[in-house]
């Protein structure tokens, strides 16, 4: 094989050598795709409708497609399979003495044997995904869109197949004996997703205004082959994504070219191939192992004796078993004791590190002239209504992807305050101190079996957490959290919201160009309006109405913002419009009621022109449409207990109690004061726990169809009387007083 | 020529193989001796280019052996326990090393497993461990290069085949020149066939000497000397034991300066008796200070 066919001539001895899995990979992506195509495809061509057959080439697409899940077990499995036949050899000493003797050089034997196991899938799934594709026209899928989709499925999913099988092939080779090269396989792939995991809960647990969690789970794909595999389900494939697996897939390559031409022969049989990564492996693993057992009995025991406990059982077993492994000598396990006190001790530093806030991190506050600018989330419950997503065009389509508010928020906010934040910061680092001495207290009074376990340990009612991120002259980026006293934030809070910045970010809709609103929906307690679509309203008074809108917006404080809207509205440019008119197209359902904003009663401005375009903004319900409102409230629950010789009331939860309504006096009473129930969401910072529900019970066919199939399902009495029910409210006052004794009145009697 | 110089390989603690310099010239047999584990194997591994020394070189024709294709054509390793194909028969095997080795001889491949009785079609997995010896040597023949590395090799043959395979060496030596280097830990076997041996030890050489040499240039006599004679001062004894008047001498010298100065000792009586390798071992052995009997024995 010295000659120049020395690859093709390796390839035919190593293919007829690797027989079995040649087979194998034919049977199995056999059966995955012509015959599950086939069978999926298999219908009476003239009986089916046309959403039918739309159905059927959307099942076409996506058997063929990257996402198609049953093909990444496959690719997992095989890779495993294929990684470790392909270079097991190397862990027998007759196969090394055979192979190696030959006059072949070794990196030939490695594109060799490499080359085959990539072929052995690559050609098999190539060929079925082909003739699925085929079969898949056949059906009536458009043939270049199925080959096509057939193409890129097979593309994307031999480069996560490339990265885990080249990954299987270093455990291969940086291990002498099967079973380890398997345990190492899988430590590649989990070492670093648990790793994050453990940094995450310690950070939870330990720092209070650690908020990383999103960015730190992020950082799993990039740490872990299969994870990396998994992500690629987001999104389309793009050429970055496609890249940046080439990439990764090369130097994969390159490292486990370099190890096999590295790997002493003398390494078969052996646990470990290089003796220079046995300790960095070992100590790596104890590590994580002790700070797992040191977190898991530290929630189990809530103290610090049960966190040693578990720092070293952890600790010393991992470390017993590597040795066991590394030895294949049961006696061997307490070799190398320097290093498993090295590793406990480097465990607990990182336990302290974390537990004692070694590095200063909760306590850290840019200086002033450090900070380029500054973002604020105040809590979810300001704004929580808003919806913020993004639109993506397809195939003349729109979709709505929605985003989480706290990323959004913190990456569009810019305050033009920034001391704002700053303040905020020194403010709750300052009150650390005193907080302390009030846990060492409760801590003494409750004993060991206090938990003091990081955030979980409070004395009071706080706020909810309010989030800022830091962006720094130096391009780093820096987020923190703080959580204060019930109360101790609400002119804070005022500041902020009242911060020209803060809304500019929070509300995307004040960037909206007034001149591409093509429609408006106006929603006024249920019942909705489109402005354009309905009513004929130009888009010049629609750009007006925007306008206006904006300007309430851009005026609004946070005590406006605690009132009850009058309405909801919603602009629409074309995308919007799209996605709304597009009802029941695969791409519009996404959008649903995303990005209604409310009317409050200071919207003056806005109010004023939904009035002169003739938008009734204060629909009458006629109380002889109401067969009966259903009452109910929260009651605390509570029993009677005997504590140090005397009975006392003991409250434990709440519970809802109701009536059914149907005096007419008390009906309109109620219909006076009402407040419509799902309007509830816009009123910022509103908690009232002694208002009323009140579920109204509209007779069917009262009003109109539209307004009857928005809002619930029809009901039906016990008369036979049909009706639905809408939400409303009435707020803590004499006529909640009044309906709360009303119905103790009805539940004790 | 085959060289090592300071040929050296360590397993984690322990020195395989410790500093050897050895000179394996071409044409002739050479015989790697020692006991379990005194690094043969791990010696022929090195000069195979299965394994990469630490220390130290291994040359053919003053080229180093390891990952060097043509150098490593040049040789055929036969592995104490030979691999073979997975699933393969004598035919594939046919087929692999006739891509390998350029001069591999396919027809004389057939004729042996012919004469040799084994079937060209038949698993070698179904062999018995004497056939599969029996298969690794004619490959090794047919593969046509210059060196033959046998490890234990004659281990497992019975003794009709151990001839026949000594005699296909002879006549591969004969006709091409071929070098078989062989590495056993049975002396008796190798003192018919080797015209070389090196003897290692614990990772080391204790010697490398030409056969024919050793054995003609030391002797074991017995001997009855005159009354009140003593040996004659002229001989180099490196072994003496009496029993009565009768002596046993293992001496070092020419067959004729031995014969000489016994004569003219006045022995009453005297034989040289030629020794077998095993003596010959025992007795340099010893000179170097080593317990042979333990060794060897």
């Amino acid at each position: 094989m010295t000659s120049k066919n020395w690859f093709f001539s390796g390839m035919i001895e190593e293919l007829k050598r690797r027989l079995w899995a040649v087979a194998l990979c034919f049977v199995i992506f056999f059966f995955s795709l012509p015959v599950v195509m086939v069978y999926c495809t298999t219908r009476n061509e003239e009986l089916l409708t046309q959403p039918e057959r739309e159905a059927l080439v959307g099942d076409v697409l996506s058997l063929l497609s990257y996402r198609n899940g049953w093909i990444i077990f496959l690719m997992t499995v095989l890779a495993v399979v294929l990684g470790v036949s392909g270079f097991a050899y190397l862990n027998s000493r007759r196969k090394v003495d055979f192979y190696h003797s030959l006059p072949i050089r070794r990196e030939k034997w490695f594109v060799i044997h490499y080359v085959s196991g990539l072929l052995i899938v690559a050609v098999p799934y190539g060929l079925f995904a082909a003739l699925s594709a085929q079969i898949g026209a056949m059906a009536g899928a458009p043939f270049g869109e199925a080959m096509g989709t057939a193409l890129t499925g097979w593309a994307y999913h031999m480069l996560s197949f490339l990265i885990l099988y080249t990954t299987a092939v270093i455990a291969v080779l940086m291990t002498g004996n099967t079973i380890v090269g398997l345990l190492g396989f899988w430590v590649f792939n989990t070492y670093f997703p648990i790793f994050l995991l453990l940094w995450q809960a310690l950070a939870e647990l330990c720092l209070d205004t650690f908020c990383g969690f999103d960015s730190l789970i992020g950082w799993v794909r990039k740490t872990s082959p299969f994870a990396y595999y998994i992500s690629g389900f987001d999104g389309d494939i793009t050429p970055g994504k496609i890249g940046s697996r080439i990439v990764v897939g090369a130097v994969l390559i390159l490292i486990a070219a370099v190890l096999h031409k590295k790997r002493p022969s003398e390494a078969a049989g052996k646990a470990m191939t290089f003796s220079l990564s046995q300790p960095v492996i070992r100590i790596l693993i104890v590590v994580e192992a002790a700070v797992a057992g040191l977190l898991f009995f530290w929630s189990l025991g809530g103290n610090m004796g049960w966190a040693i406990f578990g720092l070293l059982t952890g600790g010393v077993i991992s470390h017993c078993v590597i040795e066991i492994i590394y030895h294949f000598d049961f006696k061997k396990l307490f070799s190398h004791k320097g290093q498993m006190v090295f590793s406990l001790a480097a465990a607990f530093g990182v336990f302290a590190g974390f537990h004692w806030d070694l590095t200063g991190y909760d306590s850290w506050i840019p200086k002033e002239e450090n900070v380029a600018s500054v973002s604020v989330f105040p809590s979810y419950e300001i704004d929580g209504w808003m919806d913020y997503g993004w639109i993506e065009e397809k195939d003349g389509w729109f979709r709505w992807h929605a985003q989480g508010s706290l990323d959004r928020v913190l990456e569009d906010v810019s305050l033009a305050d920034k001391t704002l934040a700053l303040d905020l910061a020194k403010t709750w680092v300052g009150q650390q101190g005193q907080e302390q001495e009030v846990r060492t207290d409760a801590v003494m009074e409750n004993g060991a079996s206090s938990w003091i376990v990081g955030t979980s340990w409070r004395t009071q009612m706080y706020e909810a957490p309010v989030y800022v991120e830091y962006r720094l002259e130096s391009g780093k980026i820096a987020r923190r959290k703080y959580q204060f006293p019930e109360g101790q934030l609400s002119g804070l809070l005022a500041a902020v919201y009242e911060d020209p910045g803060y809304k500019e970010g929070r509300y995307p809709l004040l960037g909206m160009d007034p001149a591409a609103v093509k429609d408006v929906q106006v929603s006024v307690c249920g019942e909705e309006t489109r402005l354009a679509g309905e009513k004929g309203i130009s888009r010049q008074e629609l750009s007006g109405l925007l306008k206006a809108y904006q300007a309430d917006l851009a005026d609004m404080t946070l005590a406006d913002s605690q009132a009850s809207a009058e309405a909801e509205i919603r602009f629409l440019d074309e995308a919007r419009l799209k996605m709304v008119d597009g009802e029941g197209e695969y791409y519009t359902w996404s959008y649903g009621d995303s990005e209604f904003y409310p009317v409050y009663p200071t919207f003056t401005r806005t109010l004023t022109a939904l009035q002169e375009l003739g938008v009734d903004l204060e629909p009458e319900m006629d109380l002889a449409a109401v067969y009966s409102i259903l009452v109910d409230a929260e009651f605390p629950r509570e029993q009677e207990v005997s504590q140090e010789g005397e009975i006392a009331t003991e409250f434990y939860g709440q519970r809802s109690l109701s009536y059914e309504e149907t005096d007419r006096e008390m009906m309109e009473r109620i219909f006076g004061e009402m407040l419509y129930g799902p309007y509830r969401r816009y009123r910022n910072l509103w908690t009232d726990e002694n208002q009323v529900n009140t579920r109204v019970n509209i007779l069917a066919g009262a009003v109109g169809d539209e307004f009857s199939e928005e809002y619930g399902d029809y009901e039906q009495a016990e008369d036979g009387v049909t009706y639905y029910p809408v939400n409303y409210y009435v707020e803590d006052g004499a006529l909640a007083e009044e309906l709360r004794a009303r119905i103790l009145e009805r539940w004790n009697s | 020529m085959i060289e090592t110089v300071n040929l050296t390989k360590r397993f984690d603690d322990i020195v395989a193989v410790d500093h050897i310099c050895a000179q394996i010239k071409d044409g002739s047999v050479f015989g790697l001796v020692g006991t379990n584990g005194a690094g043969k194997s791990t010696f022929l591994r090195l000069l195979s280019g299965v394994m990469r020394p630490d220390e130290g070189t291994v040359t053919i024709d003053g080229k180093s052996v390891y990952e060097r294709e043509d150098v490593k054509s040049r040789f055929f390793y036969i592995s104490d326990d030979q691999h073979f194909l997975g699933n393969g028969t004598p035919a594939d095997m046919l087929k692999f090393y006739g891509r390998i080795y350029p001069r591999f001889d396919g027809e004389r491949y057939r004729k042996l497993l012919s004469s040799f009785g084994l079937a060209e079609r038949r698993k070698i997995a179904t062999f018995s461990k004497g056939m599969k010896k029996q298969l690794a040597v004619i490959c090794g023949i047919c593969a046509g290069t210059d060196y033959l590395f046998c490890d234990e090799t004659f281990d497992g043959l019975d003794p009709v085949m151990r001839q026949t395979v000594k005699s296909l060496f002879a006549n591969d030596m004969e006709e091409r020149g071929m070098t078989p280097i062989i590495a056993s830990h049975n002396l008796r076997e190798l003192e018919d066939i080797c015209d070389h041996v090196g003897l290692l030890h614990r990772g080391g050489i204790l010697l490398s000497k030409d056969l024919d040499e050793m054995k003609t240039s030391i002797h074991k006599v017995q001997c009855v000397l005159a009354e009140g004679a003593e040996v004659p001062a002229g001989l180099e004894v490196i072994r003496q034991e009496s029993r009565g008047r009768l002596l046993t001498l293992t001496v070092r010298g020419e067959r004729e300066t031995v014969e000489r100065a016994m004569e003219s000792a006045g022995a009453v009586f005297y034989e040289l008796i030629p020794l077998s390798l095993e003596e010959i071992f025992i007795s340099e052995t010893e000179v170097a200070g080593y317990d042979i009997k333990k060794l060897v024995f």
